[in-house]
Protein backbone atom coordinates (compact mmCIF):
# COMPACT_ATOMS: atom_id res chain seq x y z
CA UNK A 1 0.00 0.00 0.00
CA UNK A 2 1.52 3.21 -1.28
CA UNK A 3 2.08 6.25 1.60
CA UNK A 4 -0.61 9.47 0.85
CA UNK A 5 -0.43 12.29 1.81
CA UNK A 6 -2.82 13.35 5.03
CA UNK A 7 -4.13 16.37 3.25
CA UNK A 8 -3.97 18.52 0.59
CA UNK A 9 -2.59 21.13 2.13
CA UNK A 10 0.62 18.90 3.43
CA UNK A 11 1.11 18.17 -0.38
CA UNK A 12 0.90 21.29 -1.27
CA UNK A 13 2.82 22.94 1.25
CA UNK A 14 6.03 19.94 0.91
CA UNK A 15 5.77 21.40 -2.84
CA UNK A 16 6.14 25.14 -2.21
CA UNK A 17 8.99 24.13 0.77
CA UNK A 18 10.83 22.01 -1.78
CA UNK A 19 10.31 25.03 -4.45
CA UNK A 20 11.37 27.77 -2.09
CA UNK A 21 15.05 27.42 -0.97
CA UNK A 22 18.36 29.22 -0.80
CA UNK A 23 18.00 30.92 -4.43
CA UNK A 24 14.93 32.50 -3.75
CA UNK A 25 16.99 34.72 -1.18
CA UNK A 26 19.57 34.84 -2.89
CA UNK A 27 19.44 34.50 -6.63
CA UNK A 28 15.75 36.15 -7.80
CA UNK A 29 16.74 39.77 -6.51
CA UNK A 30 19.71 39.71 -7.86
CA UNK A 31 18.97 38.36 -11.01
CA UNK A 32 15.82 40.69 -11.62
CA UNK A 33 18.88 43.47 -10.68
CA UNK A 34 20.79 42.45 -13.24
CA UNK A 35 17.99 42.03 -15.63
CA UNK A 36 16.28 45.52 -16.30
CA UNK A 37 14.84 45.50 -12.65
CA UNK A 38 11.08 45.87 -12.51
CA UNK A 39 10.92 45.37 -16.02
CA UNK A 40 12.26 42.02 -15.29
CA UNK A 41 9.53 40.77 -13.56
CA UNK A 42 7.11 40.68 -17.17
CA UNK A 43 9.45 38.20 -18.94
CA UNK A 44 9.55 36.40 -15.26
CA UNK A 45 5.71 36.45 -15.04
CA UNK A 46 5.57 35.45 -18.74
CA UNK A 47 8.41 32.82 -18.24
CA UNK A 48 5.96 31.43 -14.81
CA UNK A 49 2.74 31.25 -16.88
CA UNK A 50 4.39 29.93 -20.14
CA UNK A 51 6.67 27.26 -18.94
CA UNK A 52 7.06 27.29 -15.25
CA UNK A 53 3.42 25.98 -14.39
CA UNK A 54 2.93 23.79 -17.32
CA UNK A 55 6.13 21.93 -16.41
CA UNK A 56 5.17 21.52 -12.63
CA UNK A 57 1.67 20.12 -14.06
CA UNK A 58 3.34 18.14 -16.47
CA UNK A 59 5.40 16.71 -13.02
CA UNK A 60 2.44 16.63 -11.03
CA UNK A 61 0.42 14.66 -13.85
CA UNK A 62 2.76 12.05 -14.78
CA UNK A 63 3.49 10.98 -10.89
CA UNK A 64 -0.18 11.22 -10.44
CA UNK A 65 -1.45 8.79 -13.41
CA UNK A 66 1.89 6.51 -12.96
CA UNK A 67 1.86 6.29 -9.01
CA UNK A 68 5.55 5.84 -9.01
CA UNK A 69 8.62 8.05 -8.43
CA UNK A 70 10.56 9.47 -11.75
CA UNK A 71 12.28 6.37 -13.15
CA UNK A 72 8.91 3.61 -12.50
CA UNK A 73 7.12 6.56 -14.29
CA UNK A 74 9.46 7.17 -16.57
CA UNK A 75 9.43 3.12 -17.20
CA UNK A 76 5.95 2.92 -17.36
CA UNK A 77 5.88 5.31 -20.22
CA UNK A 78 8.51 3.07 -22.12
CA UNK A 79 11.06 0.60 -20.13
CA UNK A 80 13.69 2.19 -22.56
CA UNK A 81 13.33 5.70 -21.29
CA UNK A 82 13.69 4.72 -17.17
CA UNK A 83 17.26 6.05 -17.14
CA UNK A 84 16.20 9.70 -17.80
CA UNK A 85 14.37 9.20 -14.69
CA UNK A 86 17.40 7.70 -12.32
CA UNK A 87 19.67 10.75 -14.04
CA UNK A 88 16.98 12.76 -12.82
CA UNK A 89 17.47 11.15 -8.89
CA UNK A 90 21.33 11.50 -9.63
CA UNK A 91 21.11 15.10 -10.57
CA UNK A 92 18.40 15.77 -7.30
CA UNK A 93 21.59 13.36 -4.99
CA UNK A 94 24.57 15.33 -6.31
CA UNK A 95 23.06 18.74 -5.67
CA UNK A 96 21.77 17.86 -1.98
CA UNK A 97 25.42 16.65 -0.95
CA UNK A 98 26.69 20.09 -1.68
CA UNK A 99 22.94 21.70 -0.71
CA UNK A 100 23.26 20.56 2.77
CA UNK A 101 26.73 21.43 3.14
CA UNK A 102 25.38 24.97 2.37
CA UNK A 103 23.74 24.61 5.11
CA UNK A 104 25.77 23.08 7.99
CA UNK A 105 27.48 26.46 6.94
CA UNK A 106 23.99 28.42 8.18
CA UNK A 107 24.45 26.09 11.40
CA UNK A 108 27.63 27.61 12.22
CA UNK A 109 26.69 30.97 11.00
CA UNK A 110 23.28 30.90 13.22
CA UNK A 111 25.42 29.46 15.98
CA UNK A 112 28.10 32.63 15.23
CA UNK A 113 24.90 34.84 15.13
CA UNK A 114 24.43 34.70 19.11
CA UNK A 115 27.93 36.87 19.96
CA UNK A 116 28.23 38.29 15.84
CA UNK A 117 31.99 35.99 15.66
CA UNK A 118 32.65 37.78 12.30
CA UNK A 119 33.57 41.04 13.61
CA UNK A 120 34.42 44.09 11.21
CA UNK A 121 36.12 41.99 8.57
CA UNK A 122 33.41 39.75 7.53
CA UNK A 123 34.79 38.47 4.01
CA UNK A 124 38.03 37.72 5.48
CA UNK A 125 35.90 35.97 8.61
CA UNK A 126 33.87 33.88 5.90
CA UNK A 127 36.72 32.51 3.10
CA UNK A 128 39.97 32.27 5.91
CA UNK A 129 38.30 32.22 9.25
CA UNK A 130 35.46 30.22 8.35
CA UNK A 131 36.07 28.16 5.09
CA UNK A 132 39.75 28.19 5.50
CA UNK A 133 39.64 28.46 2.12
CA UNK A 134 43.10 26.90 0.28
CA UNK A 135 44.31 28.27 -2.97
CA UNK A 136 43.10 26.65 -5.32
CA UNK A 137 41.18 23.89 -6.53
CA UNK A 138 44.48 21.37 -6.32
CA UNK A 139 45.28 22.48 -3.28
CA UNK A 140 42.04 19.90 -1.49
CA UNK A 141 43.70 20.48 2.08
CA UNK A 142 41.91 18.80 5.31
CA UNK A 143 38.48 18.50 6.14
CA UNK A 144 37.15 21.42 8.45
CA UNK A 145 35.68 19.98 11.50
CA UNK A 146 33.35 22.50 12.61
CA UNK A 147 31.70 22.48 8.90
CA UNK A 148 31.79 18.36 8.92
CA UNK A 149 29.99 19.26 12.24
CA UNK A 150 27.07 21.20 10.52
CA UNK A 151 27.13 18.81 7.35
CA UNK A 152 26.43 15.67 10.23
CA UNK A 153 23.87 18.17 11.73
CA UNK A 154 21.95 18.90 8.30
CA UNK A 155 21.71 15.08 7.87
CA UNK A 156 20.24 14.39 10.93
CA UNK A 157 17.56 17.06 9.87
CA UNK A 158 16.90 15.44 6.85
CA UNK A 159 16.51 11.92 8.09
CA UNK A 160 14.16 12.84 11.10
CA UNK A 161 12.21 15.21 8.47
CA UNK A 162 11.64 11.92 6.42
CA UNK A 163 11.95 9.52 8.64
CA UNK A 164 8.11 8.24 8.11
CA UNK A 165 7.70 9.79 4.55
CA UNK A 166 5.04 11.90 3.75
CA UNK A 167 3.53 11.17 7.10
CA UNK A 168 6.46 13.09 8.83
CA UNK A 169 7.29 15.65 5.89
CA UNK A 170 3.59 16.47 6.24
CA UNK A 171 3.68 17.06 9.89
CA UNK A 172 7.48 19.10 9.26
CA UNK A 173 6.29 21.56 6.44
CA UNK A 174 3.55 23.11 8.95
CA UNK A 175 6.66 24.52 10.72
CA UNK A 176 9.32 24.48 7.74
CA UNK A 177 7.12 26.71 4.86
CA UNK A 178 5.65 29.21 7.31
CA UNK A 179 8.62 30.05 9.47
CA UNK A 180 11.03 31.16 6.36
CA UNK A 181 7.91 33.28 5.43
CA UNK A 182 7.36 34.67 8.57
CA UNK A 183 11.23 35.66 9.00
CA UNK A 184 11.07 36.95 5.93
CA UNK A 185 8.37 39.44 6.57
CA UNK A 186 10.16 40.33 9.34
CA UNK A 187 13.16 40.96 7.53
CA UNK A 188 11.76 42.94 4.92
CA UNK A 189 9.65 45.28 7.37
CA UNK A 190 12.81 45.80 9.50
CA UNK A 191 14.59 46.30 6.05
CA UNK A 192 12.45 49.10 4.80
CA UNK A 193 12.65 50.79 8.02
CA UNK A 194 16.35 51.36 7.98
CA UNK A 195 17.99 54.67 6.54
CA UNK A 196 18.77 54.31 2.30
CA UNK A 197 16.51 51.48 2.00
CA UNK A 198 14.53 53.50 -0.44
CA UNK A 199 17.34 53.96 -2.51
CA UNK A 200 17.81 49.71 -2.45
CA UNK A 201 14.10 49.18 -3.30
CA UNK A 202 14.46 51.65 -6.15
CA UNK A 203 17.35 49.64 -7.51
CA UNK A 204 15.66 46.68 -7.24
CA UNK A 205 12.22 47.62 -8.81
CA UNK A 206 13.21 50.51 -11.26
CA UNK A 207 12.45 49.34 -14.64
CA UNK A 208 14.51 49.50 -17.90
CA UNK A 209 12.00 48.37 -20.35
CA UNK A 210 15.00 48.30 -23.44
CA UNK A 211 16.32 45.43 -21.78
CA UNK A 212 12.86 43.60 -22.52
CA UNK A 213 14.69 43.50 -26.20
CA UNK A 214 17.26 41.82 -25.41
CA UNK A 215 16.95 37.53 -25.66
CA UNK A 216 19.79 37.36 -22.53
CA UNK A 217 16.82 38.69 -19.86
CA UNK A 218 14.04 36.52 -21.46
CA UNK A 219 16.34 33.73 -20.99
CA UNK A 220 17.42 34.62 -17.49
CA UNK A 221 13.82 34.62 -16.43
CA UNK A 222 13.23 31.44 -17.95
CA UNK A 223 16.25 29.83 -16.42
CA UNK A 224 15.02 31.65 -12.70
CA UNK A 225 12.10 30.09 -13.35
CA UNK A 226 13.41 26.70 -14.26
CA UNK A 227 16.17 26.29 -11.84
CA UNK A 228 13.50 28.14 -8.81
CA UNK A 229 10.88 25.68 -8.92
CA UNK A 230 12.27 22.50 -8.52
CA UNK A 231 11.61 20.71 -11.82
CA UNK A 232 13.73 18.10 -13.48
CA UNK A 233 14.50 16.22 -10.30
CA UNK A 234 11.95 13.96 -9.95
CA UNK A 235 10.94 15.29 -6.35
CA UNK A 236 7.77 16.66 -8.14
CA UNK A 237 6.47 13.38 -9.70
CA UNK A 238 7.23 11.62 -6.05
CA UNK A 239 5.17 14.06 -3.85
CA UNK A 240 2.49 13.28 -6.60
CA UNK A 241 2.84 9.69 -6.92
CA UNK A 242 1.61 9.95 -3.02
CA UNK A 243 -1.29 12.17 -3.71
CA UNK A 244 -5.21 10.47 -3.56
CA UNK A 245 -6.66 9.71 -6.81
CA UNK A 246 -9.08 12.76 -6.79
CA UNK A 247 -6.74 15.13 -6.52
CA UNK A 248 -6.58 18.63 -8.27
CA UNK A 249 -3.24 18.62 -9.76
CA UNK A 250 -3.68 21.98 -12.57
CA UNK A 251 -4.80 24.16 -9.54
CA UNK A 252 -1.93 22.72 -6.89
CA UNK A 253 0.48 23.53 -9.60
CA UNK A 254 -0.54 27.35 -9.82
CA UNK A 255 -0.78 27.42 -6.01
CA UNK A 256 3.15 26.44 -6.01
CA UNK A 257 4.08 28.22 -8.80
CA UNK A 258 2.27 31.89 -7.63
CA UNK A 259 3.87 31.05 -3.96
CA UNK A 260 7.19 30.09 -5.15
CA UNK A 261 7.36 33.42 -7.36
CA UNK A 262 5.50 35.73 -4.37
CA UNK A 263 8.67 34.39 -2.10
CA UNK A 264 11.17 35.46 -4.60
CA UNK A 265 9.58 38.91 -4.70
CA UNK A 266 9.31 39.50 -1.36
CA UNK A 267 12.90 38.15 -0.61
CA UNK A 268 14.07 41.33 -2.67
CA UNK A 269 12.49 43.46 -0.47
CA UNK A 270 14.37 42.22 2.12
CA UNK A 271 17.54 42.07 0.08
CA UNK A 272 17.72 45.43 -1.26
CA UNK A 273 16.46 47.49 1.53
CA UNK A 274 19.13 45.72 3.48
CA UNK A 275 21.52 46.21 0.77
CA UNK A 276 20.53 50.43 0.60
CA UNK A 277 21.32 50.69 4.13
CA UNK A 278 24.63 49.13 3.78
CA UNK A 279 25.31 51.46 0.75
CA UNK A 280 24.34 54.45 2.86
CA UNK A 281 26.48 53.56 5.28
CA UNK A 282 29.50 52.66 3.85
CA UNK A 283 28.90 55.85 1.43
CA UNK A 284 29.01 53.66 -1.94
CA UNK A 285 26.16 53.49 -4.34
CA UNK A 286 24.02 50.47 -4.53
CA UNK A 287 25.75 49.30 -7.36
CA UNK A 288 28.77 48.39 -5.60
CA UNK A 289 27.42 46.55 -2.65
CA UNK A 290 25.08 44.35 -4.61
CA UNK A 291 25.61 41.23 -4.64
CA UNK A 292 24.18 37.51 -4.94
CA UNK A 293 24.85 34.13 -3.93
CA UNK A 294 26.57 32.94 -1.07
CA UNK A 295 28.36 35.87 -1.45
CA UNK A 296 24.93 37.99 -0.32
CA UNK A 297 24.13 35.45 2.95
CA UNK A 298 27.92 35.26 4.43
CA UNK A 299 29.07 38.54 3.69
CA UNK A 300 26.80 41.12 2.67
CA UNK A 301 24.18 40.44 4.79
CA UNK A 302 26.82 39.59 8.30
CA UNK A 303 27.91 42.84 7.42
CA UNK A 304 24.60 44.54 7.62
CA UNK A 305 23.99 42.81 10.87
CA UNK A 306 26.75 44.84 12.19
CA UNK A 307 25.81 47.89 10.95
CA UNK A 308 22.00 47.38 12.78
CA UNK A 309 21.29 49.98 15.30
CA UNK A 310 20.39 47.49 18.04
CA UNK A 311 19.07 43.75 18.01
CA UNK A 312 21.91 42.83 15.71
CA UNK A 313 22.02 39.57 17.08
CA UNK A 314 18.64 39.22 16.92
CA UNK A 315 18.66 40.27 13.27
CA UNK A 316 21.01 37.39 12.85
CA UNK A 317 19.85 34.50 14.21
CA UNK A 318 16.60 35.52 12.33
CA UNK A 319 18.31 35.60 9.22
CA UNK A 320 20.28 32.51 9.70
CA UNK A 321 16.98 30.27 10.42
CA UNK A 322 15.75 31.66 7.85
CA UNK A 323 18.08 30.39 5.60
CA UNK A 324 17.92 27.11 7.34
CA UNK A 325 14.07 26.49 6.96
CA UNK A 326 13.89 28.05 3.62
CA UNK A 327 16.51 25.12 3.05
CA UNK A 328 15.68 22.36 4.97
CA UNK A 329 12.53 21.27 2.61
CA UNK A 330 14.36 21.45 -0.13
CA UNK A 331 17.11 19.34 0.74
CA UNK A 332 14.59 16.70 2.02
CA UNK A 333 12.55 17.16 -0.85
CA UNK A 334 15.31 16.07 -2.80
CA UNK A 335 16.20 13.41 -0.64
CA UNK A 336 12.46 11.91 -0.68
CA UNK A 337 12.96 11.51 -4.64
CA UNK A 338 15.69 9.76 -4.54
CA UNK A 339 14.22 7.60 -1.64
CA UNK A 340 11.25 7.22 -3.58
CA UNK A 341 13.15 5.82 -6.43
CA UNK A 342 14.88 3.30 -4.22
CA UNK A 343 12.18 2.10 -2.79
CA UNK A 344 10.22 1.43 -5.63
CA UNK A 345 13.17 -0.19 -7.85
CA UNK A 346 14.19 -2.30 -5.47
CA UNK A 347 11.53 -2.78 -3.12
CA UNK A 348 13.78 -2.10 0.12
CA UNK A 349 11.71 -0.92 3.11
CA UNK A 350 11.71 2.91 4.04
CA UNK A 351 13.82 2.96 7.11
CA UNK A 352 16.40 0.90 5.25
CA UNK A 353 16.44 3.33 2.31
CA UNK A 354 16.37 6.42 4.50
CA UNK A 355 19.39 5.49 6.46
CA UNK A 356 21.55 4.85 3.06
CA UNK A 357 20.56 7.34 1.49
CA UNK A 358 21.69 9.51 4.18
CA UNK A 359 25.13 7.51 5.08
CA UNK A 360 25.97 8.24 1.02
CA UNK A 361 24.56 11.75 1.08
CA UNK A 362 26.84 12.40 4.48
CA UNK A 363 29.54 10.53 2.82
CA UNK A 364 29.75 12.39 -0.38
CA UNK A 365 29.35 15.78 1.14
CA UNK A 366 33.15 15.37 2.77
CA UNK A 367 34.38 16.51 0.10
CA UNK A 368 33.27 19.76 0.31
CA UNK A 369 33.80 20.28 3.43
CA UNK A 370 37.56 20.19 2.56
CA UNK A 371 39.45 23.67 2.18
CA UNK A 372 38.90 23.36 -1.52
CA UNK A 373 35.37 22.32 -1.38
CA UNK A 374 33.88 26.06 -2.16
CA UNK A 375 35.74 25.73 -5.61
CA UNK A 376 34.50 22.38 -6.21
CA UNK A 377 31.05 23.06 -5.09
CA UNK A 378 30.93 26.16 -7.54
CA UNK A 379 31.95 24.20 -10.07
CA UNK A 380 29.83 20.86 -9.80
CA UNK A 381 26.92 23.50 -9.35
CA UNK A 382 27.37 25.01 -12.67
CA UNK A 383 27.66 21.79 -14.52
CA UNK A 384 24.83 19.88 -12.59
CA UNK A 385 22.40 23.05 -12.98
CA UNK A 386 23.53 24.36 -16.72
CA UNK A 387 23.71 20.87 -18.00
CA UNK A 388 22.18 17.97 -16.15
CA UNK A 389 19.40 19.83 -14.93
CA UNK A 390 18.07 21.71 -18.48
CA UNK A 391 19.12 18.34 -19.88
CA UNK A 392 16.46 16.36 -17.88
CA UNK A 393 13.83 18.96 -18.52
CA UNK A 394 14.15 18.78 -22.22
CA UNK A 395 14.06 15.09 -22.25
CA UNK A 396 10.74 15.20 -19.80
CA UNK A 397 8.76 17.69 -22.60
CA UNK A 398 10.28 15.28 -25.27
CA UNK A 399 8.83 12.17 -23.81
CA UNK A 400 5.36 13.98 -22.29
CA UNK A 401 5.05 15.53 -25.38
CA UNK A 402 6.08 12.74 -28.27
CA UNK A 403 6.31 9.83 -26.37
CA UNK A 404 3.37 9.67 -24.30
CA UNK A 405 1.91 12.00 -25.99
CA UNK A 406 1.00 15.41 -24.36
CA UNK A 407 -2.55 15.58 -24.91
CA UNK A 408 -2.84 11.86 -22.89
CA UNK A 409 -1.32 13.25 -20.02
CA UNK A 410 -3.67 16.97 -20.67
CA UNK A 411 -6.54 14.93 -20.40
CA UNK A 412 -5.86 12.99 -17.59
CA UNK A 413 -4.98 15.90 -15.61
CA UNK A 414 -8.44 17.70 -16.82
CA UNK A 415 -10.61 14.67 -15.60
CA UNK A 416 -9.33 15.50 -12.06
CA UNK A 417 -8.69 19.02 -11.90
CA UNK A 418 -10.35 22.35 -10.40
CA UNK A 419 -9.54 23.71 -14.06
CA UNK A 420 -9.11 22.31 -17.45
CA UNK A 421 -5.98 22.81 -19.40
CA UNK A 422 -6.40 23.37 -23.34
CA UNK A 423 -4.31 23.09 -26.21
CA UNK A 424 -1.66 26.28 -25.23
CA UNK A 425 0.15 23.44 -22.68
CA UNK A 426 0.77 21.02 -25.07
CA UNK A 427 2.12 23.85 -27.14
CA UNK A 428 4.42 24.77 -24.03
CA UNK A 429 5.34 21.09 -23.38
CA UNK A 430 6.02 20.59 -27.16
CA UNK A 431 7.42 23.75 -28.35
CA UNK A 432 8.07 26.71 -26.25
CA UNK A 433 9.72 25.38 -23.27
CA UNK A 434 11.59 22.57 -24.94
CA UNK A 435 13.13 25.49 -27.34
CA UNK A 436 13.93 27.48 -24.92
CA UNK A 437 15.93 24.71 -22.67
CA UNK A 438 17.52 24.08 -26.23
CA UNK A 439 18.62 27.17 -26.35
CA UNK A 440 19.93 27.79 -23.14
CA UNK A 441 21.98 24.55 -23.16
CA UNK A 442 23.52 25.18 -26.62
CA UNK A 443 24.01 28.77 -25.22
CA UNK A 444 25.56 27.24 -21.88
CA UNK A 445 27.79 24.70 -23.89
CA UNK A 446 29.38 27.48 -26.45
CA UNK A 447 29.74 29.80 -23.16
CA UNK A 448 32.33 26.79 -21.92
CA UNK A 449 33.84 26.12 -24.75
CA UNK A 450 35.10 29.27 -25.30
CA UNK A 451 36.41 29.36 -21.58
CA UNK A 452 36.55 27.03 -18.57
CA UNK A 453 33.92 27.82 -15.66
CA UNK A 454 35.71 30.35 -13.15
CA UNK A 455 39.05 29.09 -14.87
CA UNK A 456 39.21 25.68 -13.05
CA UNK A 457 39.85 22.60 -14.82
CA UNK A 458 36.99 21.32 -17.48
CA UNK A 459 37.04 17.77 -16.23
CA UNK A 460 35.82 17.95 -13.26
CA UNK A 461 32.36 18.88 -13.86
CA UNK A 462 31.93 16.95 -17.25
CA UNK A 463 33.18 13.80 -15.35
CA UNK A 464 30.51 13.95 -12.86
CA UNK A 465 27.64 15.07 -15.67
CA UNK A 466 29.12 11.62 -17.54
CA UNK A 467 29.46 9.90 -13.96
CA UNK A 468 26.27 10.06 -13.27
CA UNK A 469 24.56 9.12 -17.17
CA UNK A 470 26.45 5.80 -16.60
CA UNK A 471 25.62 5.12 -12.98
CA UNK A 472 21.70 5.63 -14.45
CA UNK A 473 22.40 3.10 -17.17
CA UNK A 474 24.09 0.80 -14.60
CA UNK A 475 21.01 0.96 -12.51
CA UNK A 476 18.79 0.11 -15.08
CA UNK A 477 20.77 -2.51 -16.94
CA UNK A 478 20.97 -4.03 -13.01
CA UNK A 479 18.56 -6.77 -11.68
CA UNK A 480 14.97 -5.01 -11.94
CA UNK A 481 11.69 -4.82 -10.12
CA UNK A 482 9.03 -5.14 -13.12
CA UNK A 483 7.09 -2.28 -13.34
CA UNK A 484 4.29 -3.52 -15.57
CA UNK B 1 -18.89 44.05 -15.95
CA UNK B 2 -18.18 41.17 -13.37
CA UNK B 3 -16.49 42.42 -10.06
CA UNK B 4 -13.22 40.51 -10.88
CA UNK B 5 -13.25 41.76 -14.32
CA UNK B 6 -13.89 45.71 -12.56
CA UNK B 7 -10.67 45.22 -9.83
CA UNK B 8 -8.47 44.00 -12.74
CA UNK B 9 -9.42 47.13 -15.07
CA UNK B 10 -8.91 49.32 -12.10
CA UNK B 11 -5.80 48.11 -10.87
CA UNK B 12 -4.27 48.41 -14.65
CA UNK B 13 -5.40 52.25 -14.35
CA UNK B 14 -3.98 52.47 -11.03
CA UNK B 15 -0.30 51.20 -12.72
CA UNK B 16 -0.12 53.57 -15.69
CA UNK B 17 -0.93 56.18 -13.56
CA UNK B 18 1.42 55.31 -11.25
CA UNK B 19 3.72 54.85 -13.35
CA UNK B 20 2.82 58.36 -15.61
CA UNK B 21 2.17 60.62 -12.43
CA UNK B 22 4.59 59.19 -9.80
CA UNK B 23 7.72 57.30 -10.14
CA UNK B 24 8.08 54.30 -12.01
CA UNK B 25 9.33 51.85 -9.49
CA UNK B 26 6.42 52.64 -7.06
CA UNK B 27 4.10 51.26 -10.27
CA UNK B 28 6.14 48.16 -10.68
CA UNK B 29 5.91 47.62 -6.79
CA UNK B 30 1.87 47.29 -7.47
CA UNK B 31 2.84 45.31 -10.33
CA UNK B 32 4.35 42.80 -9.22
CA UNK B 33 2.09 42.53 -5.78
CA UNK B 34 -1.17 42.79 -8.39
CA UNK B 35 -0.19 39.80 -9.93
CA UNK B 36 1.36 37.19 -7.72
CA UNK B 37 -1.39 37.88 -4.93
CA UNK B 38 -4.31 37.98 -7.63
CA UNK B 39 -2.88 34.48 -9.10
CA UNK B 40 -2.69 32.96 -5.53
CA UNK B 41 -6.21 34.77 -4.82
CA UNK B 42 -7.93 33.10 -8.04
CA UNK B 43 -6.14 29.81 -7.21
CA UNK B 44 -7.63 29.88 -4.08
CA UNK B 45 -11.08 30.89 -5.09
CA UNK B 46 -11.17 27.99 -7.61
CA UNK B 47 -10.49 25.46 -5.04
CA UNK B 48 -12.54 26.53 -2.34
CA UNK B 49 -15.82 27.08 -4.70
CA UNK B 50 -15.72 22.94 -5.39
CA UNK B 51 -18.12 21.32 -2.92
CA UNK B 52 -15.98 19.99 0.12
CA UNK B 53 -14.05 22.90 -0.37
CA UNK B 54 -9.95 22.96 -0.43
CA UNK B 55 -9.57 19.60 1.72
CA UNK B 56 -10.26 16.74 -1.31
CA UNK B 57 -10.73 14.50 1.75
CA UNK B 58 -14.46 16.27 2.36
CA UNK B 59 -15.27 16.08 -1.67
CA UNK B 60 -17.28 13.35 -3.36
CA UNK B 61 -15.07 10.79 -4.79
CA UNK B 62 -14.06 12.01 -8.91
CA UNK B 63 -16.60 11.43 -10.91
CA UNK B 64 -19.28 12.92 -13.46
CA UNK B 65 -21.13 14.01 -10.51
CA UNK B 66 -18.24 15.09 -8.11
CA UNK B 67 -18.22 18.67 -8.73
CA UNK B 68 -14.83 18.63 -10.55
CA UNK B 69 -14.04 19.21 -14.00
Amino acid sequence: MRERWDSRSAFVLAAIGSAIGLGNVWRFPFIAYQNGGGAFLIPYFVAMITAGIPLLILEFGLGHKMVGSAPFSFAKIGKKYEWVGWFALLMAFGIVTYYAVIMGWCFGYLYHSFTLAWGQDVSNFFYQDFLKRSSGINEIGGINVHILVGLALTWIAIYFCIIKGVKSVGKVVLITVPLPWLCLVILALRGITLPGALDGIKYYLTPNFSTLASPRVWLAAYSQIFFSLSIGFGIMIAYASYLPRNSDINNNAVITGFSNCLTSYIAGFAVFSSLGYLAQMTKQSVAEVATGGPGLAFVAYPTIINLLPFGAAIFGIIFFLMLLTLGIDSAFSLVEAAVAGGMDRWGIPRRVTNVSICVFGFLGGLIYTTKAGLYILDVVDHFLSNFGLVLVGLLECILIGYILKSKTLREYVNSISEFRLGKAWDFSIKILTPTVLIILLVFNLIERIRTPYGGYPVWIGWTVLLGFLVIAWLIVNLGRRDVD
Amino acid sequence: MSIRNFLIMAILALIVLLYIFAEPWIAMLLFGFAVLVGGLIWSFYVAVRVPGGFDEKARPQASKDSGLS
